[in-house]
């Protein structure tokens, strides 16, 4: 087990990439200590690979792209600029408004890293944000994806805690907004101090009227995705595909003549292959965790972990604040769903036995695991940022981190007062 | 040569990119246009989904742009940067044939089991490890004769 | 290895204090117990190691040593007959079948596919149909309904002969899908749809028994071969306890799940003469395998008169 840890630390300080360094010390780890496990290898890469759910990844970074290439989101921007452009770091208000409403359509926080940060990224680089503030904030405003409801991760919870679905997606809503609200004042005390920049908008009638016209196909679009999901026309890997297929009609729509020759033949073949390439990254990493996260359960690290924290004996608020520690620790090493498989089975029972309900123990659980995923060295919204934006995990970390105080105080906040997950799902179920 | 194979392993990831995101859409209209669905349909998805991930791994293992954690390479003097390079690719291309050659024996022992939905030998989807890791092992080959032999100049700002 | 312990590693997707886990718990004990610690078993729930095909995959090679869950076919085709619609009626009838000499022929063919199997029982229970449109009452209310059928070849084709619009959706989507309206409705083992919170999302609940499933338990035929003659009757004899136990705890369950979930949804019970209506619309389903090869229809034959025995 020690083996398997320092050994992933030494191929890291190496430079290996991520994925093949966690590869390398899960091999090592086998022929070391189960040498008659080596048939294990191929098998937990394949199976990394083979996932439904993650269609959705390459999807909406494709969607991403295709509304940037034509022309969507710069539309999309000057529109949510109107209201709030005039204060100090506008567009890093805008990113995080954006993936309030975002987490309400997507289930996933990778993907609206992907989406989002594709279009703003560049944009609030274009307008003079430092890089390093532009990838942090949409990451530390992703954390919201699975959250706020509907949400995958909680819907895996559900599934291995046997709670109610519809509840913890209620239970996740107060949490999820809290995160919104503390992010958008950290963003403007941090704008006012670096005196980053405020847009020029002209609030006129006439200019509202234009700019709304101009961003109406725009404005659909979020519609779109949104719509087919909430009117149950579409699951959320196919509202990935419309959404895509949707942006990729506009750019045709909205181009002519050569224009839109040269965007069928060479933007959009372009695009798919960038699309893929970046997915490929993040995919490669998931399937090589598969590896490492296998030994985690081979060796039973998460039973002997409880069976610590049971010996304790502490009073529950301790105890869960405690377990939060140990939480955001192993999220920074594994990712969100093998993270829940692990865990839930491992802290749920101790949380129960002293007395904490399963929904206020699950919206804990996705939270501080939403953190996980920004945080190196495994994180797969980082990983999808560093892919967009180019720059280290480390840098967007560091870009990040004032922002994730927000998450910090939230989780805090959760785990001492129970109300602010259970009061909601009360009210609107028996 | 090596410009031929990224090229072709392109037009690969295109076309199963492309295929992933017709047949989703393609499902959904069946739904709604026709009451029907194609049996099979999500476990073809899928198996698109896995080569597209495969063999863009390897691309981007071509291009040495896979995620890592390089602060501490950059701090090196160049030429121990070289060797460290060499090192990490070797690694690299190491795991990359470990999985090559444990994908042989799970092949020839389960290859034939018939997917769930498809009714296909699991083997067209398997193959996709050996592929994969097979161009990435070449890859990584590849990029070890290069730093070895080339005289190219590190920018640390990659 | 020259240790004198030997270890038998198990798995499966089931939490632990579901039957196939609870009854892996009573094998453990016992066959540790008998064999005076010369067989170790280290059981591993909840899906840690894989799903149910990736762990099939693993005893095939020999990294894992035994298994119970969906990947059956693999063993052996023949356990199809066990899902065939209507193949049987209620518990008794599925009790007889499993322990019948054409199960335990079933059993000792899947040698050739490299598994042994000590005994076969019943998965989790029997399928049953739950929507938000209408009570099913004959297979006419099923027509044109959007329904969510798992991703296996026996649920497609019953789904097509019953003419639903059927739509495959893994099991992670299903929840959201019924919730938003995407199908309209699924069929599931009662404990499956009392587990995973369908009841929340669905209006109706229509029970007519019409399928269930084999639960043969999977071991790794070469790490048995090694195993001494007294140690391999030891291991049977628990493995035929052990899956009874299962059997027993499912039959149980079931009868508190309907009961649970008659308070949360609305439920019909199908009446026997539509249930005739129901298997007639099935049996192209036997057909259809028989036709591919899984069996014969003397294999079908063979296995509804085991029942009557
Ligand atoms: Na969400
Ligand atoms: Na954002």
């Amino acid at each position: 087990m020690t083996i398997l840890l320092l050994s992933l630390l030494l191929f890291l300080i190496l430079g290996i990439p991520i994925a093949y360094a966690l590869g390398l010390s899960s091999f090592g780890y086998f022929v070391i200590q189960h040498p008659e496990l080596l048939d294990i290898l191929p098998m937990r890469f394949f199976s990394g690979l083979n996932l439904y759910a993650l269609i959705a990844l390459p999807l909406f970074i494709l969607m991403g792209l295709l509304m940037n290439s034509s022309g969507i989101t710069a539309r999309l921007i000057d529109f949510s600029l109107l209201f709030v452009g005039r204060l100090r770091g506008g567009l890093g208000l805008v990113n995080v408004m954006a993936s309030m409403i975002f987490g309400g359509i997507s289930g996933s926080s990778a993907s609206d890293t992907a989406s989002i940060g594709a279009v703003l990224i560049p944009e609030m680089e274009k307008r003079g944000y430092p890089k390093r503030f532009a990838a942090g904030i949409t990451v530390a405003s992703s954390t919201m994806g699975m959250i706020i409801p509907p949400s995958i991760p909680m819907v895996l919870y559900a599934i291995i805690a046997e709670e109610s679905v519809g509840k913890l997606f209620l239970g996740g809503l107060i949490p999820g907004v809290m995160i919104g609200l503390f992010q958008l004042g950290i963003v403007l005390i941090i704008s006012i101090k670096n005196n980053y920049p405020t847009e020029e908008v002209s609030l006129t009638l006439q200019n509202v009227v234009r700019q709304g016209k101009r961003s109406s196909v725009a404005l659909v679009m979020p519609l779109f995705v949104v719509g087919t999901v909430v009117f149950g026309v579409a699951t959320a890997t196919e509202s990935a595909a419309m959404g895509a297929g949707y942006a990729l009609l506009v750019g045709i729509l909205l181009t002519t003549g050569v224009a839109r020759s040269n965007y069928l033949k060479k933007t959009l073949p372009q695009t798919l292959n960038s699309a893929i390439q970046t997915s490929a990254k993040i995919m490669i990493i998931i399937a090589m965790s598969k590896l490492y996260i296998w030994v985690l359960a081979l060796e039973r690290i998460p039973e002997a972990v409880t069976a610590f924290v049971v010996a304790m004996a502490l009073p529950p608020t301790v105890m869960l604040l405690f377990i939060v520690l140990i939480i955001l620790i192993a999220g920074t090493f594994i990712d969100v769903s093998p993270a829940i498989m692990l865990l839930t089975p491992v802290f749920l029972p101790a949380c129960v036995a002293v007395g904490i309900s399963p929904i206020q123990f699950g919206a804990i659980l996705i939270s501080a695991l939403a953190v996980g995923a920004v945080t190196p060295p495994v994180g797969t919204c980082i990983n999808v940022a560093s892919a967009i934006s180019g720059l280290g995990i480390g840098t967007i970390f560091k870009g990040a981190a004032p922002f994730l105080l927000a998450n910090v105080i939230t989780l805090i906040l959760i785990s001492i007062f129970p109300a602010l997950t259970l009061w909601i799902p009360s009210l609107f179920m028996n | 040569m090596e410009r031929r194979l990224k090229q072709l392993l392109e037009v690969l990831l295109i076309l199963c990119f492309s295929g992933i995101l017709a047949l989703v859409l393609l499902l959904v209209v069946l739904r709604y246009g026709f009451n029907t669905t194609l049996i099979g349909g999500n476990e073809f998805v899928v198996i698109l989904f896995v080569y597209a991930s495969a063999l863009g791994a390897a691309v981007v293992l071509g291009k040495n742009e896979h995620i890592s954690i390089t602060w501490f390479v950059n701090r090196l003097p160049l030429e121990y940067r070289k060797y460290a390079d060499i090192i990490n690719f070797a690694l690299v291309g190491f795991i990359n044939g470990v999985m090559l050659v444990y994908s042989i024996g799970w092949i020839a022992t389960t290859g034939d089991y018939v997917s769930a939905a498809l009714g296909i030998p699991q083997y067209f989807a398997q193959m996709a490890v050996p592929l994969g890791c097979g161009v990435a092992l070449l890859y990584s080959l590849n990029q070890i004769l290069l730093t070895l032999f080339s005289d190219k100049t590190y920018d640390p700002s990659l | 290895k020259k240790d004198t312990t030997i270890v038998f590693k198990y798995a499966n997707s089931q939490p632990e204090q579901h039957p196939r886990s609870q009854s892996m718990q009573f094998f453990k004990q016992e066959l540790e117990k008998r064999s005076q610690g010369r067989i170790q078993v280290e059981n591993y729930f909840s899906a840690v190691l894989g799903t149910e095909f990736e762990v099939q995959d693993m005893v095939a090679t020999g990294a894992l040593q035994g298994t119970r869950g969906g990947g059956f076919i693999h063993a052996n085709k023949k356990y199809y007959i066990f899902t065939l619609p209507f193949i049987v009626n209620n518990w008794d009838e599925a009790l007889r079948l499993v322990h019948s000499d054409f199960t335990k022929e079933v059993n000792l063919e899947a040698r050739k596919n490299g598994y042994h199997i000590p005994a076969c029982g019943i998965s989790q229970g029997f399928r049953a149909h739950t929507n938000n449109r209408r009570p099913i009452q004959t297979p006419d209310d099923l027509k044109g309904l959007k329904m969510r059928v798992p991703q296996q070849e026996v649920y497609i084709v019953n789904a097509q002969a019953l003419g639903v619009n059927p739509q495959e959706l893994p099991y992670s989507e299903v929840y959201m899908a019924l919730k938003t309206g995407v199908v309209d409705g699924q069929d599931n083992a009662l404990s499956n749809i009392w587990d995973y919170k369908i009841y929340e999302v669905q209006k109706y609940l229509s029970l007519s028994n019409y399928g269930t499933g084999p639960d043969p338990f999977m071991v790794n035929l070469d790490w048995y071969n090694v195993l001494s003659p007294d140690l391999q009757k030891l291991f049977d004899e628990v493995a035929v306890e052990a899956m009874a136990y299962s059997d027993q705890l499912n039959q149980e369950n079931e009868a508190i799940y309907i009961q649970k979930l008659t308070e949360k949804l609305e439920t019909n019970t199908i009446t026997p003469e539509n249930l005739d209506k129901f298997r007639k619309a099935t049996e192209p389903v036997y057909q259809y395998f028989i036709e591919k090869g899984y069996f014969s229809k003397d294999d079908v034959n063979r296995a509804k008169t085991s029942i009557s025995d």
